[in-house]
């Protein structure tokens, strides 16, 4: 317990809180948020 | 490509593919979709995670390009690292303590510089994200007070030459050691400092040259230019 207690507070005072590691999915094609879609295309749409 | 839609209509397009720039240095492959990624990921306090995307450039040793797009109030483009040269994503940390984490980047410009792969100097790109333009934006000499004595203890803990010999040390090995540090300081905006470490610390003969090859390389690196024309811009 004690150690854990220094070991935050050596953490805390240099301001080194690492955050979560950013975790990606592999295999989503598509993701939604907010009514915002966000899809992978294999290629430009026809005409552009 | 990644297309953002809403209510059926296009808003945003992120266009996946390599650069010219970066096609002709030779190092990189055919990216892929399969090479393309999603995350949700709370970066901003108080708001909804936001949309992380990453997608590897394909090719030995190289790239990741990096999306962050936030979705409220409205869709934002907080970070797209696509115009840089760099690795993957090496840390995601709030070094100033204000609630907004930091993210680090792995700079590529440097790799192979003066010999192989693993003893290439590997310089830092670190992005604050800025609540006035609502972009995460270069940062590496805003940041260098929290940085510094991480810096400081390496540069501690530099061998001679001679010590690295015997401790079973490699001839090649130093050099890309001592550079990458003089590189975290000139990314900081430090070049007194990083020029004194190369002056004293560089364990090779070729001091004077290899200092501008550092220098036209640099001249070369996106991320570096971009820095100090901000710093240069901004006063700091």
């Amino acid at each position: 317990m004690k150690r854990t207690v220094a070991c935050v507070a050596l953490l805390s005072a240099f301001n080194l809180w690492a955050e979560e590691p950013i975790r990606f999915q592999e295999s989503l094609d598509v993701v939604e948020q907010d009514g915002y879609r966000f899809q992978r295309l294999a290629r430009l749409p026809q005409g552009e | 490509m990644v297309e953002v839609t809403r209510g059926g209509k296009v808003v945003h397009r992120i266009f996946a593919g390599y650069s010219q720039q970066l096609q002709g240095s030779g190092l990189f492959g055919t990216p892929t979709l399969s090479h393309l990624q999603f995350a949700f990921h709370s970066l901003i306090p108080g708001d909804r995670p936001q949309v992380v995307i990453r997608l590897w450039s394909g090719g030995k040793n190289c790239c990741h390009y990096h999306w962050v797009l936030g979705t409220q109030p409205s869709l934002g483009v907080l970070l797209d690292t696509k115009r840089f040269h760099f690795d993957d994503l090496s840390e995601v940390v709030d070094l100033d303590g204000d609630g907004l984490p930091e993210l680090r980047f792995a700079p590529t410009t440097f790799d192979y510089f003066g010999g192989s792969y693993a003893n290439s100097p590997r310089p830092q790109a670190w992005f604050r994200f800025n609540r006035a333009t609502q972009r995460y934006e270069p940062a590496n000499d805003l940041l260098f007070p929290y940085l510094k004595e991480g810096y400081g203890k390496a540069l501690q803990a530099l061998p001679t030459l001679q010590q690295h010999l015997t401790a079973g040390g490699l001839y090649e090995e130093l050099g890309g050691d001592v550079t990458g540090l003089v590189l975290h300081y000139l990314y900081a905006g430090r070049d007194n400092e990083a020029w004194s470490i190369h002056e004293s610390r560089y364990p090779y003969e070729d001091v004077a040259g290899w200092r501008k090859a550092v220098e036209l390389r640099l001249a070369s690196d996106p991320f570096y230019q971009e820095l100090r024309t901000r710093m240069k811009r901004d006063g700091r």
